[in-house]
């Protein structure tokens, strides 16, 4: 039975755009805190104490002398935590929902397959886009090693997160804007580029696509092959010759499941090992 | 099982809703410091710094934080009442008034100093307290004083001769 149904994507940006605004507000209330502005009710966290990657840098520091890197509090870690339980059963759900830096780039990037509708998608060649997708295991090993030797946090001087929720207080490194303003023009032509190619965290996640509970799973009996889902795909996975998705840079956006971008209901979902078995061809 | 996309969202939201609201409940959660920092352990301190030509004289059983876990949000109050820093001799070190030097944040010290020819910290405060408790310290990268901040640190008498020669060394008028 086919569905032309597309309720997700939509349930989907209003999440994106909650989240996104709900960070926006907390950076902006913290700053306005430190300038000497208190806004009632509204709570003042800095940024760092809630990013779960934040958590993962300052394992090494909690393990070697029992203390959080500096900036760094526990919210950050249990986040981490609970987004890890998330992943090994959803896989990186985080980046597919909530990041608001994923978001940001999808969003640019809706703009530049306007702007250069021949372009988008095409800047990079095949063979050396698949061979960057692995280039953001190499910035995670960097990042945790070097925070682990020097005991800051070091990402910071070139995280993109920070620079584009903080470019008001003075405290952002211009090699912080620098990257953001390369990740904004790349998005012009890229999906997700920073997700791709760079982001530590999404290398850590994705790598729960490989065991995760519930993958998103192509029905073959049911499939009629034409390609919907691949095109879908934020980051050009294909879908539609795959059983189990299993590729390391899913990141759960569910844009090609059957309701949203597949046409035939019940072909491509979200569904444990056991049922899939019966499934799959 | 299968599950819709909505469905494993909110799975997921009420997953961690309820993992926070857990930690809050247990007193685990925390998002700003609770102004604790590293305690050192005063026994190796005074043998090196002995060895280093300093003067400890200090109680080896009492409790001293580190100096290098300073942070950027501690206020000069804070840190006086940490470190055992007389305020007033933190004021004068880093040129404000001790009226000011109460709630100032160490992080709000290089806006303090714009115009300095080098970058003056949280860093250059780690090792203020450091050199004027006598205490050993390593910085991490090159750290700079206010002038009057060596001045201080001269007339506290704590200093090993290498920690003077570097204090002078890196004195910014
Ligand atoms: S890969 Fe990184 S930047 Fe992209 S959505 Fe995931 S956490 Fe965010
Ligand atoms: S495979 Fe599906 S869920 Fe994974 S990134 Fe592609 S569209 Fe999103």
């Amino acid at each position: 039975m086919r569905t032309g149904k597309k309720r997700n994507p939509s349930f989907r940006t209003g999440v994106q755009i909650g989240v996104f605004a709900l960070v926006m507000i907390l950076a902006l209330v913290k700053w306005l805190k430190d300038i000497g502005v208190t806004i009632p009710l509204l709570p003042e966290i800095s940024l760092h104490a809630i990013c779960p990657f934040g958590g993962v840098v300052t394992v090494y520091e909690l393990l070697a002398t029992g203390s959080f890197l500096p900036k760094l509090h526990s919210a950050a870690f249990i986040l981490m935590a609970l987004g890890l339980v998330v992943a090994l059963f959803f896989g990186p759900l985080f980046c597919g929902y909530a990041c608001p830096l994923g978001s940001y780039q999808e969003w640019i990037g809706k703009l530049g397959r306007k702007l250069f509708p021949k372009r988008y998608g095409k800047l990079i060649p095949p063979g050396l886009d698949r061979a960057l997708r692995y280039l953001r295991y190499v910035v995670l090993a960097m990042v945790v090693y070097q925070t682990a030797v020097i005991g800051k946090l070091v990402f910071q001087e070139v995280d993109p997160y920070y620079a584009l929720f903080n470019f008001m207080t003075g405290e952002v490194a211009l090699s912080a804007f620098a990257v953001l303003f390369g990740v904004t023009v790349l998005s012009l032509f890229v999906e997700r580029p920073w997700c791709k190619y760079f982001c530590p965290y999404g290398a850590l996640l994705g790598l729960f696509n490989l065991i995760r509970i519930f993958p998103v799973r192509r029905k073959a009996s049911t499939c009629i092959h034409c390609k919907k889902c691949d095109k879908a795909c934020p980051m050009q996975i294909e879908v539609s010759t795959s059983g189990a998705v299993r590729d390391h840079q899913c990141i759960s956006c569910y844009r090609c499941v059957s309701g949203n971008a597949c046409p035939v209901d019940d072909t491509v979902t979200i569904s444990s090992v056991k049922e899939a078995e019966t499934h799959e061809a | 099982m299968k599950l819709k996309p909505t469905t494993t969202f909110l799975i997921a939201l009420v997953f961690v809703a309820a993992g926070i609201a857990a930690t809050i409940a247990t007193g685990l959660w925390q998002t700003e410091s609770d102004k604790t920092p590293r305690k050192l352990d005063l026994a190796a301190v005074e043998t090196a710094v002995t060895a280093g030509g300093g003067t400890a004289d200090g109680d080896a059983t009492a409790v001293q934080y580190d100096p290098a876990d300073i942070r950027g949000s501690y206020s000069f109050g804070e840190i006086s009442t940490l470190y055992g820093v007389p305020l007033s001799d933190l004021a004068r070190a880093f040129g404000l008034s001790e009226a000011e030097a109460g709630d100032f944040q160490a992080k709000a010290l290089e806006s303090r100093y714009p115009d300095a020819a080098e970058e003056l910290g949280t860093a250059s405060i780690r090792m203020f307290v450091a050199y004027y408790l006598g205490l050993p310290y390593t910085p991490t990268e090159e750290t700079w004083l206010p002038r009057t901040a060596v001045e201080v640190l001269t007339a506290s008498g704590r200093m090993t001769a290498q920690q003077a020669a570097y204090a002078s060394a890196h004195a910014i008028p």
